[in-house]
């Protein structure tokens, strides 16, 4: 599908650079905090990527969300791309980039002597799913409420997710609390649900998009 | 594979376009040919930004449609890939948020996006307009802009082109060489152009039909010379020019004293007459369309 | 054929005029070609449609003929056939705006042949 295919080219690249950044942010951090006890910038790396990998990048891709739809998008539209193709290449290569960011992650955790157990691998998957999710839902508020009131609802957002994520993981790896098979398939289930109806919201804000006069 | 589109007509049918109460765009029925540079002119906000912009659906319109051939053009890539429009760049970026793009961003998501993109005419182009395509574009004075906007446009040898304003910014010298490269191109590849300018005079000479939009409504559309051979301008004594133009269709009239001077459109088979009393000009199609919006 | 073009008549009126001006003043021979109407366009930044209406002007007076694949040329008898024509249209476009002129400042007809004959 020709019309994907230019998308997938322009949006993989300034998703891309957003990968970039996340990285050399965390790169820069490493550098500037200072070496690890081994003295080793690769371990320092996968250090700083593991412990805070998980924040920056949720926070990222709901940044990404209100540019994508504020700038981007249009900006295809008026190079002369369908709202669908550029929407859809969109969606791809954000699933797959971050997919991408999400590797990294998991090889930081590795490497930095996590056991890679179920919920290793759960709690990270979560953590694409919910970021994929979370670039929608800032895309979409963008056009529902506009400027403003998308950035506060989105720090609002992160704050309280962010808070909660570390306070239930700590919980959790502490023993204090386990939680059943079935409520872990639900939040999986549940992640995996949010990110289709943001998905599905957010086409409903594309679907007549206008470019600014 | 697709018939050749090449050669279609994009017609523009009932369209309307309304902005909250503001109603920009009133019934636009229009028909353009392959093979063809045609004017759009008209004053600032008399919605030709908003028009070439649902003609090549940047923009959807309230109601109306939009037809390449038999394909309509909204979300449709097989027509838009015949159609360019290259609008104006701003620091703002496209919608308002900023833009942090550098020329060379522009040049590669056209390389991208732009199925007939011509990269060699591109790098030629933008030599010949000594562009830094390192440069970022809010750091760009508005007659680079200008000419950012002309590369693409050109350079995407789309079979219908549509530039804004192409020579907002550009000094007279630049504006001439743009009109000189815009036939050049034209001739060559007999691609159809829509310039919309409300610098009109200039332009006139290279726009084999204008079209005029005043407040969001069609007011003529004609070949320019046919036009320009029925308009004229009558002076005289008062009496003798009011006789002379009874019943014909004037579009305005200045008196000072017992003078009176009235521009008028002739129709078919009307004439009038030069004398020693009366004096009948040619009228140029700036004049035209002044008269036109007064009327 | 460097003339400037002038807001006072249509333009491919103008270009029929200044090719009948290069024939009269032998710039360009009978049987010589003219040049074409893209040349014209790109010579005067116009639309070539408007040149092209020009040139067909002259051809339809059998001013110019077109060789296919080659151009369009001079036609023999050319120089003749726009003498004669603008003879013809002498009166019309020249006396007649004389004697408007003359008659509304007061000049008569006799002491405008005094002036004929008597200018160098």
């Amino acid at each position: 599908m020709d019309g994907i295919k230019r998308n997938l080219l322009y949006w993989g690249y300034t998703i891309g650079l957003t990968l970039s950044m996340i990285l050399a942010m965390v790169l820069g951090i490493s550098i500037v905090t200072g070496l690890d006890e081994t003295g080793n910038i690769l371990h320092t790396f996968w250090a700083v990527m593991d412990e805070y990998g998980g924040m920056y990048m949720p926070f990222f891709m709901g940044m990404l969300g209100m540019v994508t739809i504020g700038n981007y998008l249009p900006f295809t539209l008026t190079m002369g791309s369908t709202r669908r193709d550029s929407f859809i290449g969109m969606e791809i290569m954000l699933h797959l980039e971050g997919l991408l960011l999400l590797s990294i992650i998991i090889a930081a955790g590795i490497f930095s002597g996590r056991t890679a157990n179920g919920m290793f691998f759960f709690g990270r998957a979560l953590l694409l799913v919910v970021s994929a999710a979370l670039c929608n839902i800032s895309g979409w508020a963008y056009q529902q409420f506009g400027k403003a009131v998308c950035l506060i609802l989105f720090l609002v957002l992160v704050i309280t997710g962010g808070l909660g994520v570390s306070v239930f993981s700590a919980m959790y790896e502490a023993g204090k609390w386990s939680l059943p098979q079935w409520s872990l398939f639900a939040l999986a289930a549940g992640a995996v649900a949010a990110d289709g109806v943001m998905i599905y919201l957010y086409a409903g804000k594309v679907k007549n998009l206008e470019v600014r006069v | 594979m697709e018939h050749n589109m090449t050669d279609e007509k994009l017609v523009c049918s009932n369209i309307t376009k309304t902005y909250g109460k503001k109603e920009v765009l009133k019934n636009i029925n229009l028909e353009l040919e392959k093979g063809k540079i045609y004017g759009l002119i008209g004053r600032n906000g008399a919605g030709k930004t908003t028009l070439l912009s649902i003609l090549s659906a940047q923009n959807p319109a309230s109601s109306g449609t939009v037809m390449l051939g038999t394909e309509p053009v909204w979300e449709n890539r097989k027509a838009l890939d015949h159609i360019c429009f290259s609008r104006e760049i701003s620091a703002l970026g496209v919608n308002g948020q900023g833009n942090g793009y550098k020329v060379k961003d522009y040049l590669r998501a056209a390389a991208w996006y732009l199925p007939n993109w011509d990269k060699e005419m591109a790098d030629r182009l933008v030599k010949e307009f000594d562009l830094d395509v390192k440069k970022r574009v809010i750091k760009l004075s508005k007659g680079m802009l200008s000419m950012l906007t002309i590369v693409i446009a050109l350079a995407s040898k789309a079979d219908y082109t549509f530039l804004d304003e192409p020579v907002a910014g550009l000094d007279v010298v630049m504006r001439e060489y743009f009109y000189r490269t815009l036939l050049e191109e034209f001739t060559e590849s007999g691609r159809t152009f829509i310039v919309s300018t409300h610098i009109i005079e200039e332009a006139s000479d290279v726009l084999e039909e204008v079209i005029m939009l005043d407040k969001g409504q069609i007011i003529l559309k004609e070949d320019t010379q046919a036009l320009l051979e029925r308009a004229v301008h009558v002076s005289g004594k008062e009496d003798v020019v009011a006789a002379a133009t009874k019943g014909l269709h004037c579009l305005h009239e200045e008196k000072i004293g017992r003078s009176k001077g009235v521009t008028v459109l002739l129709h078919e088979g009307e004439h009038i007459q030069g004398s020693a009393e009366l004096s009948v000009q040619p009228v140029n199609l700036q004049q035209v369309f002044v008269a036109l919006c007064k009327e | 054929m460097n003339e400037i073009l002038t807001q006072e008549k249509s333009i491919y009126l103008q270009i029929s005029e200044m090719l009948e001006n290069d024939i009269l003043r032998d710039i360009l021979l009978e049987e010589e070609r003219v040049p074409s109407t893209n040349e014209l366009a790109k010579l005067y930044a116009i639309n070539p449609a408007t040149a092209a209406k020009g040139i067909n002007i002259l051809v339809e007076q059998e001013i110019l003929y077109k060789k296919r694949g080659i151009g369009m040329f001079v036609k023999a008898g050319a120089k003749t056939k726009i003498k004669k024509r603008r003879q013809s249209e002498f009166f019309d476009h020249y006396v007649k705006k004389l004697l408007e002129e003359a008659e509304s400042i007061g000049i008569t007809k006799e002491e405008l042949v005094v002036m004929i004959e008597e200018s160098k």
